[in-house]
């Protein structure tokens, strides 16, 4: 009997260090869409060498991803997997979440990844603030952008009771009532503050800032009458405007989008700030390649279900090429160093 | 109300049951593994719900939410990890009452707490939701101080032996949640440099670590681990007389739970500390409170039972989810395509009724699977110390590797552990760590954010009525105990000079 | 003079000294105009708490002190943070299968004081079903992205 037992568990041993050989550069696909997938083993994947690359991707891409399953930002990118499915020439797109506030796990991990187009980061707006306010390791600069695929606005808003309907009444009324009108604020990371702190400064009007930990807290401080005004996403917002407690005063940015909101652009304020979420490869990787890589990422808003979906949580369909989609974080990145004294609430 | 019992009619039909069923099991599960929490184990089904009938895709996510807020004492009382955060409470009385080998005891009056506490909480739920939906917005900085101020007044029952060591820990555990960035000034406070640190330190490896780790590390420490007598599998059950006694506390631990839980910036885990300091604090005899009162698991346990059904209150009423749970909720109601608010109510009343309905079954289903898995989970941990505590040891690596995919997190058990481990020797508590640790962040955020709103006057935090009923509370739970000892002197003096 | 020093009196001493690092570095944060508080006051206010329970408790702690009951094993705490610290260093190296099951076993050979044949009827097989059980369960279930071998 005790041999057996011995002989057993070496066999088991034996056959567990076959498997994790086989399962070796393997992700977990735990975290995989539920679109529907012919299972596909791991390939040791030839390096397609010379600069055609219409055969991309001949195994799974990984997407990795610095918030848990379940986050905006997850949802966004399992919607893109199942908006691909069937376009990536059998293939999957795998999500990774390395949980990290600040990105540097996650896009850290990218950065040093080996440049051939399997590893690939979701970028958002933090990439830039965790770097230049955050001191974070990761240079948003050193990616090579793939594309831009969908913009998430920002909209100040009140309680629609308030006496002021656009942002040059509000702004009239913060000069009438220095010290008065109570502004929230989020993390000093976050867009909302750079927007905020953006358009405080360049309005030159004296508030009252306070600081909400998350855009979710200040829609509460907005609701319950502490604070007056604040900057979030439609998505946070979007119930209580239906039902009539919250008015949109006004949308950053240039130019109108499906709300028809009055814009800062168009009110006279040199304020533009465009939040792309995107995808972006490691430093290196062949042009040709990052095309290839926008070409087929482009396929998803042929799918029905996935402009569905932006639309369900008000993210304008933008989508950028990888130079645009780096542009549009170097005009965030300009915003941030312009007001960084007033975002950390130093003497200027 | 019709809307609801309507709701209960669908509810308990055969295919409804068995995806609440499976939402129950899984969320069990996920609740009990430390590292894994309710909205981690609700999110990794969030995928699975993509094709899904919203008819069950809801029912099952909300039915993991309530199996997790029950399944994170399954761990605690038995091996001193609590699985939620809102289980670090239990731990106290739980794993005091397992050693003394009263484990089945513990997880039964868990069972009975946590079914009865959410009973409780959705049927506040179904008749109260819009008034206090409204109420919870009242809620602001000043007031959610006090709160965490209440929450912390528990700190001399959890201090054991010196109440001044017990206090250093509490006030340790404070500024344990300042390290990492301030949330005012982007100023990094106390990260060493470790870009790691500089959202601040996770919460379930620094619970883990404090609570399992030193636990661990003090057996080693002192010998009890050598011991080769293999435990005796002994099953208890709570007496009669236990539940009469503890019923009036889940009950009124059940209500206080929905209603944090209807808070936006607060979660199960200051339910369970409130529940556990004012049932303390306001009933008789507690000083047994902390060495195995199974009372100690009643109240926190039917706290963070009753905060599910209280968190669907701003969620369905005002679209706004108040924790990472109701977000995944809110998450699965956009993937159905149903917008949570005001207009819910108005346009598709029957939908929440049927969602409150569903959490109601849940929880009955719970109280099914939990007796069922209550013998087999004593059985398990009553094999030989060594495998237990090393099998201890891995889960704890490893579940706080799961809540950051990085062995940073595990590092971070091991230190915590090996602090918890000093503090436990030289006579200081680290369950008081672990209290100002989860609620620090409420005390000083929301001070600084209060007097942002008052300009700088401090007599906004006496301003509202709500600040008032809280403060009176807390002085009242604190000093409760000293009255009814000069209540009793008294009483005790004046028997003695009539009979002499 | 023998009994100025005793245990209690250390800890207090410890106390205070952690009191006065937090001080001294919060003194370091810059303020701001944002709000009145700024980021130093409140740990420089926790620190002020711990420093005077601090001297409170170093003012009473005189007279003798009881000594902590108990064996003190060492030995068995060095070498369990030893293996604790090895099985984090190699885990990301070797995998999670392999680091945990030489964890598994380190432990259970050391501390079960049986026979060496019995110890190792019972060990192995429990090391290795149980870190393979966690691995499926975790990485598989889940989508932890446990390590797996890394040549």
């Amino acid at each position: 009997m005790k041999r057996t037992t011995r002989l057993f568990s070496l066999l088991i041993t034996a056959a567990m260090l076959l498997n994790m050989a086989a399962c070796a550069n393997k992700p977990s696909e735990a975290a995989s869409s539920a679109a529907p997938q012919s299972g596909s083993a791991a390939e040791a994947a030839s390096q397609e060498s010379g600069s055609d690359y219409s055969s991309w991707p001949e195994k799974d891409v990984t997407i990795i991803y610095y918030t848990k399953a379940g986050s905006g930002g997850d949802i966004f990118l399992r919607q893109l997997a199942a908006a691909l499915n069937g376009k990536l020439n059998g293939h999957n797109l795998l999500i990774e979440n390395i949980v990290d506030p600040t990105g540097a796990t996650a896009w850290g991990k990218v950065q040093k990844a080996s440049p051939d187009g399997y590893t690939l980061a979701c970028l958002s707006s933090t990439v830039v603030t965790a770097d230049l306010i955050g001191g974070s390791p990761v240079k948003y600069e050193d990616f090579d952008y793939v594309t831009g695929m969908g913009m998430d606005p920002q909209y100040i808003y009140c309680k629609s009771d308030a006496p002021y309907n656009n942002l040059q009444e509000l702004v009239d009324y913060c000069k009438t009532n220095p010290g008065k009108v109570g502004w929230a604020t989020a993390a000093p990371t976050s867009a909302s503050t750079i927007c905020s702190v953006a358009i405080i400064n360049q309005a030159e009007i004296d508030v009252n800032r306070v600081v909400y930990e998350t855009g979710s807290d200040s829609l509460v401080g907005v609701l319950g009458g502490f604070v007056d005004v604040a900057v979030g996403e439609y998505g946070d917002m979007a119930a209580q405007v239906d039902a009539g407690e919250l008015k949109l005063l006004c949308l950053l940015s240039e130019e109108r989008n499906a709300l028809d909101i009055p814009t800062s652009g168009e009110q006279g304020f040199d304020f533009i700030f465009e939040r792309p979420r995107g995808i972006a490869a490691p430093k290196g990787t062949d042009p040709a390649l990052v095309k290839r890589m926008a070409e087929v990422f482009a396929q998803a808003y042929d799918s029905a279900e996935f402009m569905a979906y932006l639309e369900s949580v008000a993210i304008d369909p933008v989508l950028q090429s990888g130079e645009e989609f780096l542009a549009s974080y170097r005009t965030i990145a300009g915003t941030v160093t312009d007001n960084m004294a007033a975002l950390t609430g130093q003497q200027q | 109300m019709q809307l609801f019992i309507q709701g209960l009619g669908q509810a308990f039909q055969p295919v409804s049951m068995l995806y609440i069923l499976a939402g129950v099991i899984w969320g069990i599960i996920g609740g009990a593994i430390p590292g894994i929490s309710a909205s981690v184990a609700m999110s990794l089904l969030l995928p699975f719900t993509y094709g899904m009938d919203p008819l069950y895709s809801l029912p099952m996510l909300a039915a993991v939410y309530v199996g997790a807020e029950y399944g994170g004492s399954i761990p605690a009382i038995l091996i001193k990890t609590p699985g939620t955060g809102a289980a670090a409470a239990t731990v106290l009385d739980g794993y005091e009452m397992n050693r003394k080998g009263l484990g089945g005891k513990a997880l039964c009056m868990s069972l009975y707490a946590g079914v009865l506490g959410g009973l409780i909480s959705i049927f506040i739920l179904v008749f109260t939701v819009i008034p206090l939906s409204q109420f919870a917005l009242k809620f602001g900085p000043t007031e959610y101080f006090w709160m965490a101020i209440m929450g912390l007044s528990v700190v001399g029952a959890v201090s054991g032996n010196s109440p001044m060591k017990g206090f250093i820990s509490a006030v340790f555990g404070l500024f344990l949640a300042v390290i990492g960035m301030d949330s005012f000034t982007a100023v990094k406070r106390f990260t060493f440099g470790i870009n790691r640190l500089s959202e601040g330190l996770e919460m379930i490896p620094v619970l883990v670590g404090m609570f399992a780790v030193s636990e661990v590390l003090r057996q080693i420490f002192g010998g009890e681990v050598f011991e080769s007598v293999k435990n005796k599998f002994k099953m208890t059950y709570p007496t009669r007389k236990e539940f009469m006694q503890c019923t009036p506390i889940v009950i009124a631990c059940g209500a206080m739970g929905s209603i944090v839980g209807a808070l936006p910036g607060a979660g199960a885990t200051i339910a369970s500390w409130i529940g556990y300091s004012e049932t303390k604090m306001i009933c008789k005899n507690t000083e047994t409170f902390g060495t195995g009162d199974i009372r100690g698991v009643a109240a926190p346990e039917s706290a963070n039972n009753g905060v599910p059904a209280g968190g669907l209150i701003p969620l369905l009423a005002l679209g706004i989810p108040g924790s990472n749970s109701t977000a995944i909720l809110m998450a699965g109601f956009t993937i159905a395509g149903i917008s949570c608010g005001p207009m819910l109510f108005v346009n598709e009343p029957e939908i929440p009724y049927k969602l409150m309905a569903c959490m109601f079954v849940a929880q009955i289903i719970l109280a099914a699977v939990g007796l069922l898995i209550l013998k087999p989970l004593i059985k398990l941990t009553s094999v030989s110390k060594v495998y237990l505590t090393s099998a201890i040891l891995v889960f704890a690596f490893v579940g706080a590797f799961a809540t950051l995919n990085d062995v940073f997190a595990s590092w971070m058990v091991l230190l915590f552990g090996f602090i918890g481990f000093l503090m436990k020797r030289y006579g200081f508590a680290p369950p008081a760590a672990v209290l100002g640790f989860v609620l620090g962040e409420l005390v000083e955020n929301n001070m600084r954010r209060a007097l942002q709103l008052s300009h700088g006057s401090m007599s906004v935090f006496f301003s509202s009525t709500i600040d008032w009923v809280l403060i009176v509370l807390t002085i009242f739970g604190v000093c409760f105990p000293y009255i009814t000892k000069f209540i009793s002197k008294k009483r005790a003096e004046r028997t003695a000079a009539k009979e002499a | 003079m023998k009994n100025f020093m005793n245990r209690e009196r250390i800890i207090a001493l410890v106390c205070l000294a952690f009191a006065a690092y937090i001080w001294i570095v919060a003194g370091t944060f810059p303020a701001s105009f944002l709000d009145s508080v700024g980021p130093a006051k409140y740990p420089r206010l926790l620190a002020s708490l711990i420093g005077i329970t601090a001297v409170i408790l170093f003012a009473t702690s005189n007279g003798p002190v009881k000594p902590i009951k108990g064996k003190r094993e060492f030995r068995s705490l060095a070498y369990i943070l030893l293996c604790i610290m090895i099985y984090l260093l190699i885990f990301t190296r070797i995998g999670f299968i392999l680091s945990t099951i030489a964890f598994l076993l380190a432990l259970t050979l050391y501390f079960d004081h049986r026979e060496l044949k019995t110890r190792l009827k019972i060990a192995v097989p429990y090391a290795v079903c149980f870190s393979v059980f966690l691995y499926f369960f975790f990485a598989k279930l889940l989508g932890v992205l446990l390590p797996s071998i890394v040549l």
